[in-house]
């Protein structure tokens, strides 16, 4: 056997694995595997692919896609839920009518209210923020307009770059920098805050869990979104830590949204 | 207490379908990982495949009345990622849907081959590997696409030859002739670690 007979079917040995040859193709490269060790070692190597493969797995995916699936969910949510309420509200009336069916003979099919329609579909209320609206909108122009670092910047800790390090840009977006600031509510406490660049800059305020705003977002999972003008919104969400997290610029609310509960997709 | 865990798929699909937010999420644990595996193989990058594995979910959850309680969820489940994962290929034109192994014919009508990435490029890398996971982990991402995802579906899924051949709208020798290049491919890279 010589070494370019080797060359040659080696090249062939995973065909002929995978069924690819004809009869009297693997009819060679049986011939040739009889008596040619080092091409039978490469044959088995080839056989023990698949089996190591099986072993594969990637690295663990992130335990945000729940929660970011339930995002998502609340327009199917809302419609199985009307559509759960109404079967319900059949079966209920279904058994009101059994029971006082002599009555409802009497007054008519008419009296019987129709089952009312749930719409749970609302994922993005627009009431927030009417306390600390203009400070924030302040805050919000800002940041915005500007954006170097402001002056009262300080540099941040261990612990609080990690809290922000749960929270990044949407597609099209970077940090610009990120910092503790005066917290919008007046009171005597930080807030560490987000600069994010792209087209249109927005920012993100992580405020303390001792902040009175902090308070005005319910624990609901829900973003809360109010529209400023100028395409502008502020949205409010109240991260699972139990601060609330407030999203302020041009940006979409969709964009808003996942950057609030710490999602990235699409990336 | 009501372990939603321990519930069979059938059960836990008709609470998902009549509402229950909860039995949907159990199936999600059950088979959130598998399919992220499935996608990652086909797309070749945890970011993509999280993002498909969320949106693989929020499809099944919204067709969940067209799943029967009694069929496969977990083929029904891979389906849905699969077509999405290939969809993602698609745009991206990466993947090549048409076979690496027909002739082509050049402009000026002479027969050439297809030029194929060389695979095996990142083979130091993969021999510098740890361990056997790592050493997969870097032979799979330097598949060309259309090969991880055959790859995936043939020998991680043990899906048949047939059902990928479907799915990709290739013919079934396709398949089989991208399989046999990954799996030389694999077999350079994965040298150190065979018997």
């Amino acid at each position: 056997m010589n070494r370019s007979d080797c060359e040659l079917f080696r090249n062939r040995i995973a065909p002929y694995i995978e069924g690819l040859l004809d009869r009297e193709e693997a009819n060679r490269i049986q011939a040739h595997l009889a008596g040619c060790p080092d091409c039978r070692h490469v044959y088995s190597e080839l056989q023990q692919v698949p089996q190591m493969l099986k072993d594969w797995q990637p690295e663990p995916p992130s335990e945000r896609i729940w929660s970011q699936i339930t995002m998502e969910l609340g327009p199917h949510i809302a419609r199985k839920e009307t559509h759960r309420v109404r079967h319900r509200k059949r079966w209920l009336w279904g058994g009101a009518l059994a029971a006082a069916a002599a009555i409802i003979l009497f007054i008519g099919y008419k009296m019987v209210s129709p089952p009312v329609s749930v719409d749970y579909g609302l994922r993005y209320d627009v009431t927030f923020y009417t306390d600390a609206d203009k400070s924030v909108r302040r805050e919000a122009a800002h940041l915005c307009k500007d954006t170097s670092v402001p002056a009262q910047v300080e540099q941040l800790t261990e612990a609080e770059r990690k809290d922000l390090s749960h929270f990044e840009p949407p597609r099209g977006y970077s940090i610009f920098s990120t910092g503790r600031m005066k917290c919008p509510c007046g009171n005597p406490h930080d807030a560490l805050f987000t600069l994010y660049g792209g087209e249109m800059p927005f920012s993100m305020l992580l405020l303390p869990e001792e902040c009175p705003e902090s308070h005005k977002v319910p624990v609901d999972g829900r973003c809360h979104v109010k529209e400023v003008g100028d395409g502008r919104i502020i949205l409010a969400y109240r991260h699972p830590c139990g601060r609330t997290v407030v999203i302020m610029g041009n940006i979409s609310v969709r964009d808003a949204a996942r950057t609030a509960v710490g999602v990235n997709r699409g990336r | 207490m009501d372990s939603l865990d321990t519930r069979k798929d059938s059960e836990l699909l008709k609470r998902a379908q009549a509402g229950d937010l909860a039995a949907f999420e159990a199936l999600y644990k059950r088979y959130h990982s598998r399919i992220y595996r499935v996608l990652y193989g086909v797309v070749g990058n945890g970011a993509d495949a999280a993002d498909l594995t969320q949106e693989a979910f929020v499809r099944a959850y919204s067709e969940l009345d067209r799943i029967r309680s009694d069929g496969n969820l977990y083929g029904w489940l891979r389906k849905t990622a699969l077509n999405l994962g290939i969809d993602c290929l698609r745009r991206r034109k990466t993947l090549t849907l048409v076979s690496l192994d027909a002739p082509r014919e050049s402009s000026d009508g002479d027969a050439f081959a297809w030029e194929v990435e060389d695979e095996t490029q990142d083979l130091d890398r993969a021999l510098e590997a740890q361990s056997l996971h790592e050493a997969l982990h870097v032979g799979i991402e330097r598949l060309s696409p259309d090969h991880r995802a055959v790859v995936t579906m043939h020998y991680v899924e043990e899906m048949p030859v047939e059902e990928i051949a479907e799915l990709l709208d290739v013919p079934v020798g396709t398949v089989k002739s991208r399989l046999a290049r990954a799996r030389d491919a694999l077999r350079q890279m994965l040298t150190v670690f065979f018997d």
